[in-house]
């Protein structure tokens, strides 16, 4: 879930640059092997952020945090990047000291969260997950905003959630009328309706005859042919939106479609109704990427503020 | 005394897509073609539907109308009511849980339908079906 784009940026890589500005040094991810290189291209290094591939993840991070401890770190932060949720890392720093150095564990209102912080003091990572699986540990309440992200309906929930500012996410795009955000790249046929709160990925085209409405986010490459609608639905990145449809209550990702308002999740065998796209390099690499792109004209300040 | 065509009853294949719709049109289209046709297609066999599948249901129900009858869907799963709200043909079909019940509301008028009121067509009868309709 952490590396699926939600309005343009994924969640690891706003919980990892939130970390960053937040002061956390060293900051090492461990990552199942299969997800490791869609992990190393989200994640913003500068040589500060180490990538970790292993088989049993929470081994791995047990033994990073015994490695910082030998090296001098005093407290260390283990979380788990399934769920999201919006930290005050000094807040979290200043409760654990409170704590005598108590292993402490987040919860919110739904009950125990992934997040430790632990002291140091853990000569072996088993020492260290022995701890962590312990029940009589110090609560710590996360306040900000949590989302458990347990199903694909929490994503939806999420990006309406980021539409009406519930929580610190923004939409990475350009606003370019109110609620509506596009973000470079991205192709918007004139005659096509964005109702906002809208968002349109990098890249991503929505042909004559379109309406994206109801809080709809159509992420990074894709496109959204002719006379569609797109209504209170998440088009995940590289999927192609076929001619004439009404795509309603919707989590779409290539040829599968999971319909949120009835439960039900399918793959669609018809690639003239829904597809997985791809925008072709050559094609990528001629389209402006510092501008978005509406009505086949360039976006400036000027015409912005013509009227 | 109007006197009513019997319901039709068909069965759709479960894959209803551009392979299957050819030939199933050609079992479907000599009962469509008398005066007030009344059908019933029975989707609780289909798994796959797709554009051609629904083009085919479209026209059926278009050929139907124009000799002023009618064409129902019945037992259709939730995945092949999502393709039909997909494609925005949802509300064009009258649907119904059963064929029983998609058969009965042709007749409102007469809600205890006798057996030999629904013909269910199948390999082994169609050519009698056709004739007999």
């Amino acid at each position: 879930m952490s590396c699926i784009e939600v309005l343009g940026q994924t969640i690891l890589k706003v919980l990892t640059g939130d970390l960053q500005r937040a002061g956390a040094n060293p900051i090492s991810l461990v990552i199942e092997s299969s997800a490791v290189e869609m992990a190393e291209r989200e994640v913003d290094r500068n040589g500060e952020i180490r990538v970790t591939r292993a088989e049993d993840v929470w081994y791995e991070a047990a033994l990073k945090a015994v490695e910082y401890q030998k090296a001098g770190v005093t407290t260390t932060l283990l979380m788990s990047l399934n769920a999201y949720f919006e930290l005050d890392l000094s807040d979290i720093l200043q409760s654990h000291g409170e704590m005598r150095g108590r292993t402490m564990r987040g919860f919110d209102s739904e009950g125990p969260l992934n997040l430790w912080c632990i002291a140091s003091g853990f000569a072996t990572p088993a020492r260290v997950l022995a701890e962590l699986r312990m029940e009589q540990v110090a609560a710590y309440e996360i306040r900000g905003y949590v989302n458990r992200l347990n199903d694909p309906g929490c994503l939806r929930r999420l990006a309406i959630d980021v539409f009406h500012s519930r929580c610190r996410l923004r939409p990475n795009g350009r606003e370019v009328q109110p609620g509506v955000w596009i973000a470079n790249g991205a192709e918007v046929d004139q005659r096509a309706s964005l109702q906002g709160p809208v968002f349109i990925g990098c890249h991503t085209k929505v042909a004559e005859q379109c309406l994206i409405e109801q809080c709809s986010n159509v992420e990074r490459d894709c496109e959204v042919d002719f006379g569609t609608t797109v209504s209170d639905s998440y088009v995940m990145s590289n999927s192609y939106v076929g001619m004439g449809l009404d795509m309603s209550h919707s989590i779409v990702s290539g040829s599968n479609v999971m319909n949120l308002e009835h439960g039900v999740m399918l793959k669609v065998s018809d690639p003239s109704v829904l597809r997985e796209h791809k925008v072709p390099s050559t094609l990528r690499n001629r389209m402006d990427p510092r501008r978005p792109r509406v009505d086949g004209m360039l976006f400036s300040p000027a015409e912005e503020n013509a009227g | 005394m109007e006197v009513h065509r019997p319901v039709i009853v068909m069965q759709l294949p479960d894959h209803l897509n551009r392979e299957a719709v050819g030939e199933f049109l050609n079992d479907l289209t000599p009962l469509l073609e008398p005066h007030r046709p009344r059908i019933v297609l029975d989707c609780s066999q289909v798994t796959h539907i797709d554009s051609a599948g629904v083009e085919m249901l479209l026209h059926c129900l278009a050929e139907a109308m124009k000799r002023d009858g009618d064409l129902k869907l019945a037992a259709v799963s939730p995945e092949s009511k999502i393709i039909l709200e997909l494609m925005r043909v949802e509300g064009i079909f009258e649907m119904f849980e059963t064929a029983e019940k998609a058969a009965r509301s042709f007749d409102v008028s007469v809600p205890d339908l006798a057996p030999n009121d629904v013909w269910h067509a199948g390999p082994s009868n169609l050519e009698s079906l056709r004739r007999a309709s």
